[in-house]
């Protein structure tokens, strides 16, 4: 399959490494150092159940060169969606799928106002990944899984073919009929994890162990589930507490990557995540008044410090 | 006593007019004020102050006419524990604390009848052990009557201070005057410290804006609900003195929030909360506030 990464930071560079490894004709849409490190001495991925090195990666800055493919795994920070999407136009031909794996509720409708709706299905990417040093990709954990699936919940002879090529990859592939509800169920966690832990300067299990905070994180929780029903995403009833067991489980040190990026004065996945609960909230006059807050409070750095 | 920023400020000023003024202080602070002297810096002067009277033990000091206490909030009951050996039934004691309960605190273990009502807006920092900084004009010091309209005693305490060159004022309201502080401390505290930002930044973006207003409506609300009536234009007055000060100010409690000190949280945003649950006044942002800075509130240890 002629596939383009757009993206090539962990979730991106992984992924694309296992396709590429699998024999799949992969393009990594790269910048900067990263790039030139892949040209120079391709992709290594060092992952705790799995270490290997392509020596050679194909990778440009300019889809142009690319031209349109089968596949786009969009796998790029949230931060100017459009423009990213209006940048992918030349590796959109008439049958091109586009897989989003990005943080974010609406990510697959705002690339579809984009390219047009025909072209998005919706995924999830469960895995914790980053570019170790140029050229290279740490993974942690046990987790590589992508769960995707078509917007209007059929399965298609597309989404059975994307499926087939990633599972060949041994990439955990799971091609589901609820992928919003999959969306929602992740977006419920990143937020309040993302949000709450920045907001207060502090790591998921203090926020959790400490009542006033705890009852900020669940209402945080309560207002995303509120907006989801709003919008008609079929969640289970027990939405909220699985999000709160769930978040329990998770190790208690977790640094979520909006308090690292705040802590780095990196720029913050604020408006894809609280930022776009408050203004759904708003537009379906759902309340959503800690996502607005956490929205306020953290919107003076949300563009990171000289940037 | 508590000879942190703004003790140390007043008791400059009335040292260099003469007056026989002890500082009580602690650790590096006392260590340099004992050997250099204390050093006031202020836009338009710097003057030292050199011997000053500074000590840790309030029983080597005795009984005084007047004790001027200026801790942080939360090291007030230790503070009124020390300086007992300071009061006589003729010692007046005048609190410069933020918070709506300090005369209430204090008259736990002082006689009600010795405790003045008092606050500053002075804005002070301290660049190094010895030394306090006050940039700007000098803002007023306020005090009364803990309850009704100044007295003949308030009138001559604020004589002795205007002496010594300290901007010092009478009001006949004190906890109106008190509660439109806290409003200002805790719309700027808690906006400031929330969202990382010196006041002028805070101060220009329209949302956070929005949030320090509702801030002080909140505060505001709950000095009603307390039965204290405030100027009608309390939360503009306040934008406006907050508009005035230099825009890359950093209150207070950001400073100790990016220093990693204790936050006068529970006096200031945790007070609000629990008088709002108390009175039934809603108080949302002063919850969120309290709720984002309280993890942080204790310092780091070490």
């Amino acid at each position: 399959m002629k596939i383009a990464v757009m993206g090539a930071g962990g979730v991106g560079g992984y992924f694309g490494a296992r396709l590429a490894q699998a024999g799949e004709d992969v393009t990594f849409i790269a910048r900067g150092a990263h790039l030139a490190a892949m040209r120079a001495n391709g992709l290594r991925v060092e992952g705790d159940t799995t270490r290997f090195t392509l020596p050679r990666v194909q990778a440009t800055d300019d889809p142009a060169q690319v031209g349109p493919v089968e596949l786009v795994l969009l796998a790029i920070k949230a931060y100017d969606l459009e423009r990213a999407v209006r940048q992918m136009q030349p590796l959109i031909g008439p049958r091109t799928a586009v897989l989003p794996l990005l943080n974010g509720a609406d990510i697959a409708e705002r690339i579809g106002a984009v390219l047009g709706e025909g072209h998005v299905l919706g995924g999830v990417a469960l895995i914790s990944a980053r570019i170790a040093e140029p050229g290279v990709i740490r993974q942690m954990g046990p987790l590589n899984k992508i769960v995707f699936g078509e917007l209007s919940g059929e399965v298609t002879p597309r989404s059975e073919a994307i499926r087939d090529t990633l599972q060949h990859a041994r990439i955990q592939a799971e091609l589901t009929r609820q992928i919003r509800s999959e969306i929602w169920k992740k977006f419920l966690f990143i937020t309040a994890g993302g949000g709450v832990c920045a907001v207060t300067g502090s790591l998921l299990g203090a926020v959790l162990a400490d009542p006033d905070t705890r009852a900020l994180y669940a209402g945080c929780i309560e207002e995303v589930a509120a907006v989801a029903r709003a919008l008609r995403v079929p969640l289970p009833e027990s939405a909220v507490a699985d999000t709160l067991r769930f978040s329990d489980a998770v190790p208690k040190e977790t640094r979520t990557s909006m308090l690292l990026s705040l802590e780095l004065g990196q720029q913050l996945e604020l408006e894809i995540l609280n930022g776009t609960v408050a203004r759904m909230g708003r537009e379906l006059g759902v309340p959503t008044p800690i996502n607005q807050f956490i929205t306020t409070a953290l919107k003076l750095r949300a563009s990171g410090r000289g940037a | 006593m508590g000879a942190g920023g703004i003790g140390s400020f007043y008791g400059g000023l009335l040292a260099r007019a003469g007056a026989d003024v002890v500082f009580i202080a602690r650790g590096p602070h006392l260590a340099a004020l004992r050997t250099h002297g204390l050093t006031v810096l202020r836009d338009d002067e710097t003057f030292t102050v050199q011997p000053v009277q500074a000590t840790d033990d309030p029983a080597s000091v005795g009984a005084v006419a007047l004790v001027v206490l200026a801790t942080k909030a939360y090291d007030l009951e230790a503070a009124l524990e020390a300086l007992q050996p300071l009061l006589e039934p003729e010692t007046l004691v005048l609190p410069l604390l933020n918070g709506v309960d300090i005369v209430e605190r204090v008259a736990a273990r002082v006689a009600a009848a010795q405790v003045l009502a008092g606050l500053t807006y002075l804005p002070v920092n301290r660049p190094r052990p010895g030394a306090v900084h006050q940039p700007g004009p000098q803002r007023r010091l306020i005090l009364g009557e803990p309850r009704g309209p100044a007295t003949e005693r308030c009138r001559r305490v604020v004589q002795w201070l205007r002496d010594a060159g300290i901007r010092a004022e009478t009001s006949d309201d004190m906890p109106a005057q008190i509660w439109t502080k806290l409003m200002l401390v805790t719309a700027n505290g808690g906006v400031c410290g929330v969202t990382g930002s010196p006041i002028g930044t805070v101060l220009a973006d329209p949302d956070t804006r929005a949030l320090y207003r509702d801030c002080c409506r909140e505060v505001e609300a709950v000095a009603g609900a307390c039965g204290v009536r405030l100027a009608p234009d309390a939360v503009e007055a306040t934008l406006a003195h907050a508009d005035s000060t230099p825009p890359h100010n950093r209150p207070s409690m950001l400073q100790d929030l990016e220093a990693g000190r204790r936050l006068e949280l529970d006096a200031l945003h945790g007070t609000v909360v629990r008088l709002g649950r108390a009175h039934g006044v809603p108080v949302p942002v002063n919850t969120f506030i309290y709720a984002a800075l309280k993890l942080r509130a204790a310092g780091r240890p070490g």
